[in-house]
């Protein structure tokens, strides 16, 4: 068998491996399926006796219990999707190096002693910030399996969704104290103006139903639009990627994508209390603010996606246009 | 097919360095479960958390919700007989510690003042967190005293979890997470909020000393053991 077998081993298909074969067909090439199969079944072995069943609990937990991190469930298929496209139009001599296993076997064995002696954590009052995080482990582990199979090149050209993999958790607790908390703040008190200045009267009455699920201007976690912000940073992030942006102006974007999320945030909270102002006179409408609430905010939200995703498509036209000049 | 034969080898090797270094400590220091490990409780029906009257106050409404695949929050609102004074109690399941006093604040509303005090209710001896908040109506006018009194149930007593600490910052060794923790002592927290608002001037603090008076009033009559039995899955 050759390092460059047809693809008739895969696919019964007689065609000779061309020049723009992926990885993961060279992969086979050298090795076939099964082999392809074993790595990946180990590999996920690992991964999974690496971080327990109950640490998977606490992160599914995470995904599905706090909105802001629940962007976060994205992150590993994200990752999946974007090494395969990395991998698309690349063909190397898949090597690999010993050091990926070098790599793998530390990271283990880290693992195992923080299972054994604790997980080192700066405690500031009641947060925690984890020194330790299991989005480190997972991205040392996965790094350490394609530098093994792959090599440096199958490494150095997957390297940003790979790094994604740092973000499972992208809201840690030191992240919700510090940034989302102050935000809160902002948030509220901006509705809390704007309703003084549209004349909603904040009495305690009305701050009462505040809280009762009836009805409410209920300035909920979450509602700072760092939920929005977060979910736009990750997405121009993976955009400016997938545009090949360099990496300052991918840089500016991403932090101008956060920035508007959360602007539009604040519009958002002053629209609702807009409703609100009317939903006060009128009962049939007080039963439907939480819709209103997910329709003003997605229409926020699809339309200040669709302005920060157009900039990278013009200005990959801009560059072409000048290139051609 | 040397290839084939290295990437066999190295596969190999690498299969045995997942064995030695990921399954053995894996066995060694516990698996954890998915499914087992949340402690999860089911809560109690509403009327036995929440009766229909606490002393001189009585039930105006009590709600249950789901707030999440396993959180679930259980309020009550009670009013005194004239209707002045409003007591909203408000408890989490299954989600750990929960301070709702920092919700509030979070929520723009700002503090005037805050003390840790034990607290008589009607079966026990309970710490509190009170937090005393600013009435920020708008019109400023009809400014009413906002006390917010937070507590955390164990199954032995039920202790206040202040906002903050002062301390400064401090490298530790978490052993186990919170969750798993609680499990290994079969106890998950019940965080308890009790939100109390009485009419009168903000910052009166005539008005004050009487609203906290009425709430202590209040409490003496709440039964806390239900949380407790709660928390250590009674």
């Amino acid at each position: 068998m050759s390092d460059r077998l047809p693809v008739s081993s895969i696919s019964g298909d007689t065609h000779p491996v061309t020049s723009e074969n992926s990885f993961v067909k060279s992969s086979v090439a050298f090795s076939g399926w099964p082999i392809f199969c074993a790595i990946f079944v180990v590999a996920a072995l690992g991964l999974w006796w690496m971080i327990t069943a109950s640490q998977a609990r606490v992160l599914w937990d995470i995904w599905t219990g706090s909105g802001l991190a629940s962007v976060g469930i994205l992150i590993p298929p994200a990752s999946a999707i974007l090494i395969a496209l990395a991998w698309r139009d690349q063909e190397w001599n898949a090597g690999g190096t010993w050091w990926g296993l070098a790599l793998c076997t530390f990271t283990l064995l880290m693992s195992a002693f923080v299972k054994g002696n604790g997980s080192p954590v700066v405690l500031v009052s009641t947060v925690k910030l984890h020194l330790l995080p299991m989005g480190l482990f997972v991205f040392l582990y996965v790094s350490g399996v394609v530098l093994l199979f792959g090599g440096y090149r199958a490494y150095r050209v997957a390297l940003f969704p790979i790094s994604l993999l740092l973000l499972i958790n992208p809201a840690p607790s030191f992240f919700l104290a510090y940034v989302d908390l102050p935000l809160q703040y902002i948030g509220a008190h901006t509705a809390r103006a704007f309703a003084g200045l549209v004349g909603v009267s904040l009495a305690s009455d009305n701050l009462r139903l505040m809280f009762s699920p009836a009805l409410g201007m209920f300035v909920a976690p979450g509602c700072n639009g760092l939920r929005g912000a977060l979910t736009m940073g990750l997405l121009t992030l993976v955009v400016g990627y997938l545009y090949r942006m360099p990496v300052w102006l991918r840089l500016f974007y991403v932090v101008g994508g956060v920035v508007l999320a959360y602007l539009l945030n604040l519009v958002r909270l002053c629209g609702l209390v807009l409703c609100y102002r009317v939903a006060l006179g009128f009962e049939p409408l007080a039963r439907h603010m939480e819709a209103a609430d997910y329709v003003l905010g997605s229409l926020i939200f699809l339309s200040g996606a669709v302005f920060v995703f157009a900039l990278p498509r013009k200005w990959k036209s801009h560059r072409k246009q000048y290139a051609n000049s | 097919m040397e290839k084939s034969q290295k990437t066999i080898r190295k596969l190999l090797v690498f299969a045995a360095v997942i064995v030695l270094c990921g399954g053995v400590p894996h066995f060694l220091f516990g698996r954890g479960s998915f499914h087992a490990g949340y402690g999860y409780r089911s809560p109690y029906a509403l009327e036995t958390v929440f009766p229909s009257a606490i002393g001189d106050f009585h039930l105006v409404n009590r709600w249950q919700t789901a707030l999440q695949e396993q959180v679930v929050e259980q309020v009550a609102i009670y009013q005194d007989v004239a209707s002045n004074e409003t007591a909203q109690f408000a408890i989490y399941l299954n989600a750990g510690a929960h301070n709702a006093a920092a919700c509030y604040l979070a929520r723009g509303m700002q503090m005037q003042s805050r003390r840790v005090e034990q607290l008589q209710t009607a079966d026990s001896s309970a710490g509190f967190e009170i937090v005393s908040i600013v009435d920020q109506s708008v019109a400023g006018t009809n400014g009413a005293s906002l006390l917010m009194a937070t507590t955390e149930c164990s199954g032995e007593k039920c202790t206040s979890r202040p906002l903050d600490f002062k301390a400064g910052p401090q490298l530790t060794w978490l052993k186990s997470n919170y969750v798993e923790r609680n499990v290994a002592s079969n106890e998950l927290p019940v965080p308890l909020s009790i939100t109390f608002e009485s009419p009168g001037n903000s910052g009166n603090g005539q008005g004050q000393d009487q609203a906290e008076q009425h709430f202590r009033k209040l409490l003496s009559n709440f039964n806390l053991k239900p949380l407790r039995d709660l928390s250590a899955g009674k």
